[in-house]
């Protein structure tokens, strides 16, 4: 699968390159998306960290809140938002942090492919990550509180939140692989132009969880869908010219 | 290094004009009649608040050309810009502060031009630290340019905050039944905001050149440095 990326190109698939673009682009998204599984399931911590610490932060609201008789509406958005983006930024600052210590930036770098490829390959892979994450979180709720959360609509919004979360990730995770303090630096430059879509997700899950009607949660997923559109269009424009030697 | 000629005009005009400014603010413009004589701390507050927007859209200009084509001056502009922006929005929050506490009876509020303007000081101390945190200058200035670009985003939204959600913050500029219900300025009071806006943008520019000139001084001391460890 990998090999028409990996090795040198022999001259039948330069020449299908040439002739379908489309098709090397999506085959460099594939190899990238390859490589990080391979690595992944050799050395699972990245999703075990984020899913114990899932775990513990449901515990550790569960004492502080004193949530025996079952939580509000709000209060879930709220717990099931935090633990995503505190789960998502343990799993950001690995994303770029394998590929530093192992000097596989600078072949990525320097690698003949379009480099928004490379963009869109760490995004599924970030995305699939925060996903599995926010599945087992959906599921605990679920079955520790007297509430069901799993349900196709607020998968949905779930799934809205994180694409745009993961890109923004992507990119930062990216942008400060230089600094010498990058992982306490990422959620400082992560958070703050994140918070038009947490609080549009959060607002959203919240009125689905409260049955209102779907005029009020539209407003919200127009919100979140907007940022969606936007943070991926100017992270795919930025990567670019970021990820440079 | 010399000082650019027009570096010191440029300074005493805009201090001039912030001076002229401060008088037509307390004097010239008529006490409010609702709010009393603490309304005339919105002459500084809008203008403050707009040389925040203006420095960090300067950086995000900058920030696009730098990607395009780097050089240390445009790193330095946005830089500058940046610090600048970052230290009038802080007064601009401040002075809201101020001006909430005796109209809104309190210092703050959860409202979303708050809220969005502190988001955006909160995206520009975060620029500053991404710049603290790199140390190879090319680097640095590629990455801090991304991030000027992507933290934009961030001036737009508190821009248009009060124009798109419900809030008790007034809308100043701009047409529509939003503008018309919630701020009147008599033909003085737009007269002196209008002039406070001229004189804080001048400022702007006249701590822009000071600031960019003492980035380049800290560039030729780095460059001396090096130079120095080189020939030891």
């Amino acid at each position: 699968m990998a090999d028409g990326v990996m090795s040198p190109p022999s001259d039948q698939q330069k020449r299908n390159a040439f002739a379908r673009p489309g098709r090397a682009y999506i085959k460099v998204i594939q190899a990238l998306l390859w490589k990080d599984w391979v690595s992944a399931a050799r050395s699972p911590e990245v999703l075990m960290v984020m899913s114990v610490f899932a775990f513990m932060s449901l515990l550790v609201f569960y004492f502080a809140f004193e949530l025996e008789n079952g939580l509000g509406a709000g209060m879930t958005a709220g717990l099931l938002w935090v633990t995503l983006v505190f789960a998502g930024i343990l799993g950001f600052n690995r994303v770029m942090a394998s590929e530093r210590e192992s000097g596989c930036v600078d072949t990525l770098a320097l690698a003949p492919v379009d480099r928004s490829a490379v963009f869109f390959g760490k995004w599924i892979g970030g995305l699939v990550n925060l996903l599995l994450v926010a599945a087992l979180i959906l599921s605990m709720f679920s079955l520790f509180f007297p509430i069901s959360m799993l349900r196709w609509d607020l998968a949905g919004v779930v799934i809205l939140g994180s694409a745009g979360f993961a890109a923004l990730g992507t990119l930062l995770a990216t942008l400060t692989i230089k600094s010498s303090a990058r992982e306490i630096i990422l959620p400082l430059l992560l958070l703050p132009p994140a918070f038009p879509l947490l609080m549009a997700a959060v607002q959203a899950t919240r009125n689905l969880l409260e049955g209102a009607g779907w005029e009020a949660i539209a407003a919200w997923v127009n919100i979140l869908a907007a940022c969606d559109v936007i943070y991926l269009v100017l992270t795919w424009m930025l990567y670019d010219r970021l990820l440079k030697e | 290094m010399r000082v650019p000629a027009w570096t010191w005009p440029l300074t005493w005009a805009a201090a001039l004009a912030v001076g002229i400014a401060f008088l037509a603010a307390l004097a010239y413009a008529p006490r409010e009649e609702v709010m009393g004589d603490v309304q005339r701390i919105f002459y500084f507050h809008v203008s403050t608040g707009w040389v925040g927007g203006l420095g960090f859209m300067v950086a995000a200009v900058c920030g696009g050309l730098y990607l395009r084509r780097p050089s240390d001056n445009l790193d330095d502009i946005g830089h500058a810009a940046v610090e600048i922006g970052l230290v009038f929005t802080v007064i601009n929050i401040i002075t809201g502060s101020i001006w909430a506490r005796p109209v809104w009876n309190t210092w703050w509020t959860w409202d979303p031009r708050l809220i969005t303007a502190s988001i955006m000081a909160v995206v520009y101390a975060g620029y500053l630290a991404l710049r603290f945190s790199i140390e190879l200058p090319e680097s640095r200035g590629r990455m801090s340019a991304g991030y000027a670009i992507l933290g934009f985003v961030s001036v737009p939204m508190t821009f248009f905050s009060i124009r798109l959600f419900r809030t008790i913050h007034p809308v100043v500029v701009g047409t529509g039944a939003a503008a018309a219900e919630s701020i009147g300025m008599s033909g003085r009071m737009a007269g002196t905001l209008m002039l406070s806006l001229a004189a804080f943008t001048l400022l702007f520019a006249a701590l822009l050149t000071h600031r960019l000139r003492l980035s380049r001084l800290q560039r030729l001391v780095e460059h001396r440095s090096w130079e120095q460890l080189g020939s030891q």
